[in-house]
């Protein structure tokens, strides 16, 4: 008894000790921690599906997941059929009706969701078998009804209604339209008019083509028994008949012949949400893909990013700045710096942004930034393994984007040889202020007037007028 | 028959095991408390510090003020210099930030765990000598009306969370809400900003919690080191204000110029987080909206086709917490239409006793609720931070599950009766902004 009190008492007095530390540096680092990267298990059905598990026992759980990397789909003249597929499967099936299903799927204390090309489900492991039933059977049989599709009709309208003074859904929709054009299936805008087109037979046959295993992985993840999954998955998921799903041809986009603002005007906006954007055509395999990720980090990545700094920071013009680079592996896909600023510092802002932009491609950028840059990206890379989702996230990436196995092994080491010049030679090839699309969504009554007389680096930038649908429309009287 | 009792002795143990948050805490002499959650299955931690402050403390005259001092913490410190703090954090690689809420301000950083002392050192300066000039205020003043124009004035249906609030609440500072009066962070001065620091960031008003890979006595000596000499402040003196109970239904109405299709909102005042009801008033809540088969939402939206959508929540705070209950109509239905179907419901549980079987489901969701919960080391370090400051006792996050294990159908149908009064409520009709007439 003696003994405990002792050590309790040397305790306290060593807390009260403090040792002599420097506050006046940053404290260095430790040594890296090792990193474990490990494979997930894989096997294949006769029908094309691939399964990966990963076994984790740490909390009784299990989340499914099933994808199908299928090419982007053209809706056309039916643009909303993939959303109304989307809230017509995973009810029920044409085993259990909707109601049963709901109900079970509930008390199970269980969740599966189902949309027009994947499907979701995380339970508690003790009902990892019937809920993996459940959602085998619903994606597979599902039982498409005229009620359904009729109520779901009248949602998706009343939603699309719901978003006709949103800033920011306007905002997006014009973006993408002017990216990619409104035939592309990046860029076309479902409308009440498209979506009255849609009929329960396009549903039915919008699901009979896309929801197909040919590139359809399954991924098990958590407190499973790696025979078991085996089993079960091979049982459910046999009868999905094997069938490769269409392809669509539309035209690539292109970007702006020269420099322009593209003005959407809504009169409700107290803000302007402002998109710098230009396309790019990025892939995971191409060898300048971490030169082109790190270039982007560091014009636009983060709070500490120069973006942020300079509109939020310096200026205060915005709750912040960012932008944002996609790689695609079936196309070109949008480059794109963002902010939303009050009307009156709207044009303020858009030079900041374009002077930024420039700034990235003319100029190289500091070693202490491309440092830093490069210790948030091997920062991430180390956090990112807590989730057991990521060596499947990795694993599914080296497949379906075609990378070489050892990609994520030699990640860090990669990150690392990256230089200021393949920084700056990658801000030449990804981003533009020449062909950039200024995309200003916001109160033209208010913003318009600078708009007109805009300038970069001496020139001109002409001002376009476009309405909510991404249609030209004439300069208003 | 035996087998499957074999199985179940076997797995019992296994589960609990894999349920258990382990963590040990412990108070500096500066009234700092500590609480750490080992857990080295991953090369990575997270620090975070949470202060005994909201929007709740401050002065009516000059509200918004904690948020706006969440910002400001960010400017710099005597050894960080203003525009550093963010690229020191990424720097080692890691990502961190800050919420303000009713009764607590959260700051969080988490990083591959080579990184643990930066972030002590990090929050420690933060503690111990932020820089409050008057650059960097100028800033935020700006930048805080941009994120209030971006999450309220610019956002259908943002304005709701503060337009319930104000009804709700007449006496209580959870009147103003979170982000406060623009004019009261335009017209305060260096000086409010630097007392309201004296007077909530001390260490005796906050918890550090630490969750993830480390080793316990080294970073029990670095916490000492950084944490140690930060001086003790003031006790804080909290006088809980009491309302006068609601005896009338409070009749509202808002209209939003960026929405298109109006929202009913019946709004409760019910009991602080730490009590027993608000955990009967979670319960509830799922049982109205939470899955497809939940009542409201298989009445309203999927049998009779009222609703495009139906939400209930609550939102929990130390005081009062309020309960929230609405929806959206579709097509020609009227906000009226979702007030009759939201009441149906609601009586049923106060007149009746939920079936045996809608018992077992709320008892499997809160169980699947509770194993979900705990997956992340930010999210155990959150709970554990809230849990001590906030609802007294640390070992919630391993025993909150029991509570809700013992709530039973008859306490249900009492905590209804006793909180969802029609009479009680606010009733908040969010309406499109109204057309000029010709």
């Amino acid at each position: 008894m003696k003994r405990i009190v002792v050590s309790i008492a040397l305790f306290v007095a060593f807390f009260s000790v403090h040792g002599q530390i420097d506050r006046t540096q940053p404290p260095k680092p430790g040594p890296a921690p090792t990193i474990n990267l490990k494979e997930p298990v894989r096997f294949e059905l006769n029908n094309g599906l691939k399964v990966m598990v990963v076994e984790n026992h740490k909390l009784p759980r299990v989340s499914i997941q099933l994808t199908l990397d299928n090419a982007p789909i053209l809706q056309g003249e039916k643009a909303g059929v993939s959303d109304l597929t989307a809230s017509l499967v995973g009810k029920g099936s044409k085993n259990i009706s909707k109601d049963e299903f709901f109900e079970e799927v509930d008390f199970l204390g269980a969740n599966i969701s189902l949309g027009d090309q994947s499907a979701y489900a995380s339970c508690l492991s003790k009902y990892f078998p019937r809920i993996l039933e459940l959602m085998a059977d619903a994606a597979l049989n599902p039982n498409f009804t005229q009620e359904e599709f009729d109520k779901e009709k009248d949602k998706l309208l009343t939603a699309l209604k719901a978003e006709e003074k949103d800033v920011s859904a306007i905002a997006t929709r014009v973006q993408l339209a002017l990216a990619y054009g409104k035939n592309h299936p990046y860029g076309e805008i479902t409308s009440e008019e498209t979506v009255n087109n849609v009929t329960l037979a396009d549903v039915e046959q919008f699901y009979r083509a896309n929801f197909v295993p040919a590139n359809a992985y399954l991924v098990v993840i958590g407190d499973v028994d790696l025979a078991e999954v085996e089993k079960l998955v091979t049982q459910y998921f046999t009868p999905w008949s094997k069938a490769t799903p269409p392809s669509f041809s539309y035209a690539k986009p292109v970007d702006a012949q020269y420099a322009q603002i593209n003005l959407v005007d809504v009169p409700n906006a107290v803000q302007s949400e402002i998109a710098v954007q230009n396309i790019t055509e990025l892939k995971m395999k191409d060898d300048d893909y971490l030169h082109a990720l790190l270039a982007n980090r560091i014009l636009g990545g983060g709070s500490q990013a120069r973006l942020f700094m300079n509109l939020r920071e310096d200026k205060g013009y915005t709750y912040g700045s960012y932008s944002a680079i996609r790689d695609n592996k079936f196309g070109p896909m949008r480059f794109s710096a963002s902010a939303e600023v009050r009307n009156a510092v709207t044009d303020s802002a858009m030079v900041e942004m374009l002077t930024e932009i420039d700034k990235i491609r003319t100029t190289p950028v500091t070693e202490e930034e491309l440092k830093n840059a490069k210790a948030k990206y091997s920062g991430s890379f180390v956090m990112a393994l807590e989730k057991p989702q990521t060596v499947v996230n990795y694993a599914l990436n080296i497949e379906t984007e075609g990378l070489p196995s050892d990609f994520y092994k030699t990640y860090l080491e990669r990150i690392n040889a990256v230089t200021i010049e393949d920084v700056q030679k990658a801000a030449q090839k990804y981003f533009s202020t020449a062909n950039a699309r200024l995309v200003v969504t916001g109160k033209a009554s208010e913003i318009a007037g600078k708009l007109e007389d805009f300038n970069f680096q001496g020139k001109k930038v002409p001002l376009l007028y476009y309405d909510n649908y991404a249609n030209k429309k004439a300069k208003p009287e | 028959m035996r087998k499957t009792l074999l199985i179940t002795v076997l797995l019992l143990p296994l589960l609990l095991c894999a349920q258990q948050v382990d963590f040990e805490e412990y108070d500096l002499d500066n009234g700092l408390h500590v609480i750490l959650h080992q857990d080295n299955s991953a090369p990575v931690v997270n620090i975070s510090i949470m202060y005994h402050v909201g929007s709740k403390d401050e002065n009516p005259n000059k509200t918004g003020f904690a948020h706006f001092f969440e910002h400001l913490l960010f400017e710099g410190t005597k050894n960080i210099e203003r525009g550093e703090w963010d690229k020191i954090v990424s720097s080692n690689g890691g990502s961190g930030n800050a919420s303000t809420f009713l009764d607590e301000t959260y700051y969080y950083e988490t990083f591959p765990s080579n990184s643990l002392e930066t972030g002590l050192w990090l929050e420690s300066e933060r503690l111990l000598h932020p820089v409050i000039e008057q650059v960097g205020v100028d800033t935020q003043k700006e930048v805080v009306q941009e994120e209030r124009r971006l999450r309220v004035d610019n956002s259908p249906y943002g304005a709701f969370f503060e337009q319930l609030l104000k009804y709700l609440y007449t006496k209580h500072s959870y009147r103003w809400g979170i982000l406060g009066s623009m004019e009261h962070i335009a017209s305060a001065s260096l000086e409010d900003f630097q007392n309201f620091s004296k007077k909530f960031y001390v260490p005796n008003n906050a918890v550090l919690v630490i969750a993830g890979d480390f080793e316990t006595e080294k970073t029990k000596k670095m916490i000492s080191d950084y944490f140690g000499p930060i001086p003790k402040g003031e006790p804080i003196q909290r006088v809980k204000v009491e309302e006068d109970p609601i005896e009338t239904t409070v009749m509202a109405k808002y209209h939003d110029p960026n929405i298109q299709i109006p929202a009913l909102l019946l709004a409760y005042r019910t009991p602080g987080k730490k009590e027993r009801d608000a955990y009967v008033i979670d319960m509830i809540s799922t049982y109205l909206s939470d899955g497809e088969s939940s009542k409201l939402y298989k009445t309203l939206v999927d049998e009779q086709k009222k609703a495009l959508q139906i939400f209930a929540f609550p939102i929990n705070a130390e005081d009062y917490s309020s309960y929230v209950v609405g929806g959206l109509p579709v097509g020609d239905n009227s906000l009226q239409d979702i007030k009759n179907g939201i009441d149906t419901e609601i009586l049923k549980i106060q007149s009746e006793l939920i079936s045996e079987k809608d018992y077992q489901k709320l008892q499997n969701k809160f169980e699947n609720n509770f194993v979900n919960a705990n997956s992340s080391f930010s999210g155990i370090a959150e709970s554990l931070a809230e849990n001590y400051l906030l609802k007294d006792d640390t070992n919630l996050i391993n025993t909150e599950i029991d509570i809700y294990r013992s709530i039973t159908r008859e306490e249900i149908r009492d905590v209804a009766k006793k909180y969802l009064k029609v009479n009680q409520r606010v009733e908040l009709e969010y309406l499109p902004e109204q057309k000029t007439a010709n």
